[in-house]
């Protein structure tokens, strides 16, 4: 073999290697019921010796095929092989989840250790380092990333991981979790859709009059700066003082505290993104095109609608995305002034001192957040393929 | 002085400089052109280690560079890459500064140097010693590039396009200015550029390179008479012959040139006629005015009435001057001989247009390998 | 060019005195509070004096953050070093996949593995906080050109030298807007910290919502924000210092 194409990937081998050692700590912790402090099981005891040193077998052979060259079968296999890994993984949970002894105890559960995370940390890192190499082959790269997700999703329902702690915790609260969850949406959705249509008349507003520019980002900038557990205090008191002198508002849901400031605050956190990248989006839009349009015979809304909106409209978008990302995570604190959504599990188990029912809060936010951002990249990536082609288009 | 002796440099199994060897002696100044891609800065940039060749030796003053600690190294050799790349957070002065206070000189000598320096690129110290390089021109920022170079005063620089980025006018002056501080300075200097006319006015000695092959190293003159190749010959172009001409300078052909006072008497005149066509005329002090025709010297009565007057610039060349400029002057006014003058405009002489024929006759028309 | 830069801190220093004045002036608070909500009869959040709450908020937030800097920058740094060069992707990813998880979160996070009390939220503080200081670091350090880079080392810099008179002041402006964002998440992050049991501006907050008392929520609520305003300017102000064109 030649010496040039033998080039060790040097993030894959440090992934193996990681997974290797994460085979020893702890994998899950068991624990007869929700408050219990728990016991913590090796994954040999768990799941077996075999099975472990097969793990390990499947991490040695990642490895090895880390040393592989500029080969794309061989970055394609070690993507795979961590797969399987991860898959094992579930097998490894739903066993654990499976052998607990929930004759004695009605609400026992399991939850995932030190072990189980590194593994799963371990994995991605040597499935970012497979994906790098395997460049813009789309189809094997997409299945790569999604069979892990898939295969835990499919054990997921069918009850394979009825006792891993956060699904126990759910199913005892099924009823609030959908009811706190679709909440937890509408309130992002709501503000999202409100901030941004105020957000873009404000860019709009900065761009296009020079005095109206300080203030807009003056304003702006500083909500964006003041804690979000300000904002909400800070509308509370204006608000009461409201709704107790004109008893109609309060009928109609208005209060000091609940979903009138949630949203309210949530809508101004979301302005500053949304106006800063509609500014920027129509600032940086080049004078020649724009004079292009007016010397075609545009009218002053034709040369809006049709070059200055699609031409930012991917810098608009952006911020949206930020506002919905952020905004995830703030409606989580509207909880505390009594908004609900995801957070009043996370704040009810604080306050209960229950750690699976923080879980079963934060967890769905997490994943909520990174699915809100997934999504937003998506169009925004799609838009701007399409202001391009057009773009491309007008050139010629 | 400086020696490359057989430098390999491999890039993915590919040679992008390719058995390279040439020596530069000291106080000369070599510039390296050649198409874009051939391996010219590579080359430069294993000089001073900022690149380790793969394999080859190189000598500075008969010492191996692997010997010595790249940084030490450096400090010693003048780089000025082609970006310029001052430093966006320091002022001119401070820049200018980096080498000295690297090599720990006292705070006073490197404040003298400073001002030192940039009188010498022409700039005043005490306009652009605190501007920072975004307030500066693209010409005034090669200048300060320059001028950090030469900071520490190292026996060589190495400049990189170091005229690169700017417009013809100001690159024809910087050029001007530095052959001139060349002259003081008497550095080692490897140069690349792209301009074939900038290296055969600065070069002492040009190679030309080609896919990381040095395909000539020579004179400017020979480079341009005697093209080794075919490649050289295309390189250099169909107007070699007045590239060439730009090259010589007009000092060795000077003749003397029959002139009178415009105070002389007209028998004087007359008598100093006679021997050629024409003569020059000069006042009191010997500064050049125009020139008296034999043929209307006859037919009129005194010097005033004969004297066809001249403006200096449109048909005197000053004794600097290449055989090109010559050439051109001659075109532009009709005129087979023209008159040399000195700076304040005292005729010295006059040039004849069969010089020029004489010389281009020389350049051979065809390359030396076929 | 001097002259903006002045009247900022002159503002801030303004900002600032006014702060300090109200914050110590307790009585003023008492009356101010009374008069707003005629109807509560304790307006002062009892068990803690303000001064304190501020103190401890303060405490949290300079412990993190502190520790956020001294770890955040010289990670960034390290990992744009060319030894580091293969790994720096995989960074920048977990870097970017961390910030898309809410601050909220993290803290939330905290419980289940470290348990209540100061540390965790310190802890959580400190992780979260690393986040925007790496990630700017890395980008400031990127940002430079290479050609200047170039110039350094090719004027005889050691690679510590090019680091520190080179890198780092090139890249300053970056880091600091870094550290901004990441002090300011923190102040707000710390507020919910309260619930944890690590004490600040939060308590009086939480304290009022629980007991339905909207003077002890402004008690925290008020000096918070001005507490994450005054701290923006001021990391803002240290920015612009560090501008170099223009
Ligand atoms: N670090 C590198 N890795 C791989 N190839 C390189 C590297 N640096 C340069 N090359 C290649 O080596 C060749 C010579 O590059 P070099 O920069 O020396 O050219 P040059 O003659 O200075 O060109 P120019 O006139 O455009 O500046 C080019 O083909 C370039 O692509
Ligand atoms: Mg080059």
């Amino acid at each position: 073999m030649n010496l040039k194409s033998f080039s060790p990937d040097k993030i894959a081998i440090s992934g193996c290697v990681l997974g290797l050692i994460s085979l020893f700590p702890g994998w899950f912790i068991l624990k007869p019921h929700r408050l219990s402090a728990g016991m913590s099981v090796n994954l040999p005891d768990s799941a077996g010796l075999a099975l472990t040193i097969l793990v390990g077998f499947l991490w040695m052979s990642c490895f090895v095929l880390s040393f592989a060259g500029k080969n794309d079968l061989q970055h394609a296999i070690l993507g795979i092989t961590a797969d399987v890994i991860l898959i094992f993984v579930f097998i490894f949970l739903s066993m654990a989840s499976n052998n607990l002894d929930v004759k004695t105890h009605v609400s026992a559960r399991v939850s995932p250790g030190a072990g189980f995370w590194l593994t799963m940390l371990s994995a991605y890192i040597v499935i970012f380092a497979a994906e790098k190499k395997l460049e813009d082959r789309l189809i094997i790269k997409n299945i790569i990333t999604w069979t892990a997700p898939a295969v835990f999703l499919f054990f997921l329902f069918t009850r394979n991981l009825r006792n891993f702690s956060v699904v126990v915790e759910f199913a005892v609260q099924r009823q609030r979790f959908i009811q706190e969850f679709l909440h937890h949406i509408i309130l992002v959705a709501v503000s999202v859709f409100f901030g941004s249509i105020i957000g873009i008349l404000l860019g709009i507003l900065a761009k296009r009059s020079k005095k109206a520019r300080n203030p807009v980002f003056f304003i702006t900038d500083i909500s964006q700066t003041i804690p979000s557990l300000a904002l909400f205090g800070l509308l509370i008191a204006p608000l009461s003082v409201i709704s107790f002198k004109y008893p109609f508002l309060r009928e109609i849901g208005i209060r000091g505290i609940g979903n009138a400031p949630a949203l309210i605050a949530l809508i101004i956190y979301c302005l500053l993104p949304v106006v800063r990248n509609t500014y920027s989006g129509l600032a940086h839009i080049d004078k020649s095109v724009i004079d292009a349009g007016k010397g075609m015979g545009m009218s002053k809304m034709q040369v809006f609608l049709k070059i200055e909106v699609p031409l930012s409209a991917p810098l608009v978008l952006e911020g949206i995305r930020i506002s919905s990302v952020q905004g995830v995570g703030l409606t989580a604190v509207a909880a505390l002034i009594g908004a609900g959504g995801l957070g009043w599990f996370i704040f009810q188990g604080l306050g209960q001192a229950a750690p699976d029912m923080i879980l079963l809060g934060t967890i769905p936010i997490i994943i909520l957040a990174l699915f809100t951002d997934g999504v937003m990249r998506m169009i925004i990536k799609f838009t701007a393929n399409k202001v391009k082609k057009q773009k491309d288009h007008n050139r010629l | 002085m400086i020696s490359l002796n057989k430098i390999t440099k491999v890039y993915n199994d590919k040679a992008v400089v390719n058995n390279f060897s040439l020596e530069v002696d000291r106080g000369e100044m070599c510039v390296l052109i050649g198409p874009s891609g051939c391996g010219k800065t590579t080359t430069l940039r294993m000089i001073n280690r900022m690149i380790e060749p793969t394999s080859g030796e190189i000598f500075i003053d008969s010492r191996d560079v692997k010997k010595i600690k790249p940084d030490l190294l450096r400090r010693s050799i003048g780089y000025a890459i082609q970006m310029v790349g001052l430093f966006p957070h320091m002022t001119v002065a401070a820049n200018i500064a980096v080498v000295p206070q690297l090599l720990r000189w006292e705070k006073k000598k490197i404040k003298n140097r400073i001002d030192e320096l940039l009188i010498l690129v022409g700039l005043s110290p005490a306009e652009y010693s605190s501007k920072y390089p975004y307030q500066l021109s693209g010409g005034e920022a090669q200048r300060i590039g320059v001028a950090r170079a030469l900071a520490a005063n190292p026996p060589i620089l190495l400049m990189d396009e170091p005229f690169g980025a700017v417009d013809p006018l100001t690159r024809t002056k910087l050029q001007t200015q530095f052959l001139n501080i060349q002259k003081e300075l008497h550095k080692t200097i490897i140069l690349i550029t792209h301009d074939l006319d900038e290296a055969i006015r600065m070069a002492d000695r040009i190679a030309i390179m080609k896919d990381g092959e040095l395909v000539q190293y020579d004179t400017p003159e020979n480079i341009l008479s005697r093209p080794y190749n075919q490649f050289v010959y295309k390189f250099v172009g169909t107007d070699r012959a007045l590239k060439r001409l730009s090259r010589i300078n007009i000092s060795k052909f000077i003749k003397s040139a029959p002139s009178v006072d415009e105070d002389f008497s007209m028998d004087k005149v007359n008598q100093a006629c006679e021997k050629c066509r024409w003569v020059w005329v000069t006042d009191s002090k010997h500064r050049l005015i125009g020139w008296i025709d034999r043929k209307i010297l006859s037919q009129t009565t005194s010097i005033k009435e004969a004297l066809v007057p001249v403006s200096l610039d449109e048909i005197a060349v000053t004794e600097g001057a290449s055989l090109k400029e010559v050439l051109s002057i001659m075109l532009s006014s009709g005129l087979r001989t023209i008159p040399v003058t000195d700076k304040k405009g005292f005729l010295i002489g006059e040039i004849d247009m069969s010089i020029i024929e004489r010389i281009s006759a020389e350049s051979i028309n065809h390359y030396e390998k076929s | 060019m001097k002259n903006p830069k002045l009247k900022n801190w002159l503002i801030l220093i303004i900002l600032f005195a006014f702060f300090i004045v109200i914050i110590s002036n307790i009585d003023w608070w008492q009356r101010a509070l009374h008069f707003l909500f005629r109807d509560i009869e304790n307006v002062i959040y009892p068990r803690v004096p303000l001064i304190a709450m501020l103190g401890e908020h303060l405490k949290l937030v300079i412990i993190s953050s502190g520790l956020t800097i001294i770890t955040g920058v010289p990670l960034g740094i390290w990992v744009t070093r060319s030894s580091m060069r293969d790994f720096l992707d995989i960074i920048n990813n977990l870097v970017s996949i961390g910030q898309t998880i809410p601050p909220v979160a993290v803290l939330a996070l905290a419980v289940p593995v470290f348990g209540f009390g100061l540390i965790p939220v310190v802890l959580a503080l400190f992780l979260y906080g690393l986040l925007p200081v790496v990630r700017n670091t890395i980008a400031g350090i990127q940002s430079i050109p290479e050609f200047v880079l170039d110039s350094a080392y090719g004027l005889g810099m050691s690679k510590m030298q090019a680091l520190f008179k080179i890198e780092i002041p090139l890249s300053a402006r970056l880091i600091m807007t870094g550290i901004r964002i990441s002090v300011i998440i923190n102040i707000g992050t710390a507020m919910i910290g309260a619930i944890i049991g690590a004490g600040g501006l939060g308590s009086a907050v939480i304290a009022g919502l629980v007991q339905d008392n909207v003077a002890y929520i402004m008690e925290g609520v008020v000096p918070a924000a001005f507490l994450a305003i005054l701290t923006d300017r001021f990391f803002s102000n240290i920015e612009s210092i560090f501008v170099y064109n223009q």
